[in-house]
């Protein structure tokens, strides 16, 4: 399980929004209804891990367009993120056991562009203490208490709260160099990540990839010495796909997914050339035996190889999709469904998409719509609590139709 | 029967990749062409309107669906026949309970053993969640999808007619032999 709940006010076209995310979410939404704005939010946040708070501003164009332009100046967003990890106090004979992170910050924002100030910013750490039996394998025994590490920012000062009476020492939650009093001012909690203990945080919040692949770049010869995660706009897949064929097992995997999608793909190789770059070829059934440079290749081989990638073969626990469905031909959107139901075990999932096809096969509880209220504020619901989707639904009118005839929203 | 079509109806792209990969090849000599239509996401009157025209055409076509919570297949085809009335029974398969008894009876011990997966002695009881939580057991993280290409990559026909009553009834009315 990934972020579950995510309450964000006044970030763009949104004024409030409160939505329980799934492993796998489908975003749909007309034009304009605020998509792009939503997936903006997880951008954001991941842009402050990568770049820091001041260029995570900057890179949304600066703090009059990162907030609603008719609400007031302060932007508030919430992370609830449920936790299946803990760590083992040896000495203590005690197990640590997370159970939940509520991650929540507010930013005052001015007029001028990069005219901000952090409000609010802060970090509570659910967990259960147990007694440690290390006599049958470091199993958890008797459980000895809960409770709630509190982390506060204010200005550069870190706050901490917590119950010491269940022997958790302020060690334990921050290293013992980082000074409380001395800490960088305009950073926030999630800025600081690798020097404080946040679990799970630092894996997501840097991790987050949002794919939009360009699929006239996949097919250029790329250099060498580029990448081996697979870039946004899959321009990389070259390379990747490379170090994934130099390993049998993950070829073998690559191959079985690719050619159950689409049959006639026999064989992919990577050619090295004289300039030192790669190029993608494909072996078709059509092809008999002749390699076809990536430049002769279909659109939707090019994407649906770069989704493979994407889903199955990068480190990454959350992503998200911008439209995948394009360039593939409508027959194969149950088997590019199923792939995302699938890697959804794994890793949680947004894809963004127009296309009915795709709403035609998602499971209904995991269609998120985008639209907008009354007041043309961006809001977020879910057709399956809407009362008058269900009667259509009822009544074997499909939610594909539905949202063509825009009958989803209200 | 040359120069007739097949039209295979099934629910979804698991039971697609098995009726391609392990089924359709034992049809191809009979037909001219074999087409799937994948059922499950639509509407009943459209599923209607296929029959129709195939049977205006005198074509071949096949039913395939999971007995799911049926108490009996008589009772499923019942229900499956209350949709689509203009069925015709002989047609209709009845996979028991669903496609992934059939893709894991496929499998003795040693090409389970292959696989990392514990295959029941028969599989005439297996649903998708059992079916998820054998494979899960020995292989946590990996993909389901790929675990399902793995298993068909090694199906056996003859086998899977000893652990699948449902698989034996299909197999032997369709007199494939592996």
């Amino acid at each position: 399980m990934g972020i579950k709940r995510l309450k964000v006010s006044n970030f763009k076209s949104f004024k409030n929004i409160d939505v329980e995310l799934k492993d796998l979410n489908i975003i749909i939404g007309a034009n304009a209804s605020g998509k792009s704005n939503f997936i903006e939010i997880f951008r954001f946040l991941r842009d402050i891990t990568l770049h820091g708070l001041k260029n995570a501003v900057s890179m949304q164009g600066g703090g009059e367009y990162l907030k609603n332009i008719r609400l007031s100046d302060e932007i508030s967003i919430e992370i609830n993120y449920p936790l299946k990890t803990g760590r083992i106090f040896r000495e203590k004979k005690q197990i640590q056991e997370f159970s939940n992170i509520e991650y929540s910050f507010i930013l005052k924002v001015g007029k001028g562009t990069m005219e901000y100030f952090v409000k609010k910013d802060s970090c509570k750490l659910h967990y259960n203490l147990y007694k440690l039996r290390a006599e049958i394998g470091l199993r958890k025994g008797e459980q000895i208490g809960n409770d709630i590490v509190e982390m506060k920012k204010h200005g550069s000062r870190l706050s901490l709260k917590w119950n010491k009476n269940l022997g958790i020492k302020e060690e334990d939650i921050i290293p013992p160099f980082i000074e409380k009093e001395k800490l960088p001012a305009p950073k926030l909690l999630i800025e600081l990540i690798p020097y404080l203990f946040i679990p799970v945080l630092i894996e997501i919040f840097p991790n987050i990839a949002i794919y939009d692949f360009d699929t006239k770049l996949t097919k250029k010869a790329y250099p060498i010495t580029g990448k081996n995660d697979l870039e946004e706009n899959a321009e990389n897949l070259a390379i990747v796909l490379k170090n994934i064929f130099d390993d049998r097992k993950k070829k073998t995997k690559f191959m079985n997914l690719m050619k159950d999608i689409l049959p006639f793909v026999k064989s992919l190789k990577i050619e090295k050339s004289q300039d030192k770059s790669l190029l993608l070829k494909l072996k078709e059934t059509y092809s008999r035996e002749k390699f076809l440079p990536a430049f002769l290749m279909s659109d939707g081989t090019m994407s649906i190889a770069a989704i493979i990638v994407a889903l199955y073969f990068e480190n990454r626990p959350f992503i998200i999709f911008e439209e995948p469905e394009r360039n593939i031909h409508p027959s194969l959107i149950a088997q590019l469904m199923e792939m995302l139901k699938d890697a959804s075990q794994n890793k949680q999932i947004i894809v963004t998409t127009h296309n009915p096809e795709l709403i035609k096969y998602a499971d209904l509880e995991n269609i998120f719509l985008v639209s907008r209220d009354k007041e043309s504020f961006s809001t977020i619901t879910k057709p399956k609590d809407n009362k008058r989707v269900q009667n259509f639904l009822k009544h074997e009118i499909g939610i594909d139709e539905l949202y063509i005839e825009n009958l989803l929203e209200g | 029967m040359g120069g007739k079509n097949l039209y295979v109806f099934i629910e979804g792209p698991d039971d697609e990749r098995f009726f391609k990969d392990i089924i359709i090849p034992y049809f191809e000599s009979e037909y001219c062409f074999i087409k799937i239509i994948k059922y499950a996401r639509k509407k009943e009157n459209q599923v209607r309107d296929f029959i129709r025209a195939i049977d205006k055409k005198r074509d071949d076509y096949l039913f395939v669906s999971d007995m799911n919570n049926s108490p009996c297949i008589s009772k499923r085809k019942k229900k499956i026949l209350s949709k689509f009335s203009n069925l015709a029974q002989d047609k209709i398969i009845i996979v028991i309970r669903e496609i992934e008894s059939w893709y894991l009876a496929g499998l003795d011990a040693q090409k389970g053993k292959k696989l990392k997966i514990k295959v029941p002695r028969y599989t005439n009881d297996i649903h998708k969640e059992k079916f998820e939580s054998i494979l899960s057991k020995k292989n946590p993280n990996e993909s389901m999808k790929n675990l399902k290409i793995e298993i068909l990559k090694m199906f056996s026909i003859e086998i899977a007619k000893k652990k699948n009553r449902s698989f034996r009834y299909f197999a032997e009315k369709f007199s494939i032999v592996e």
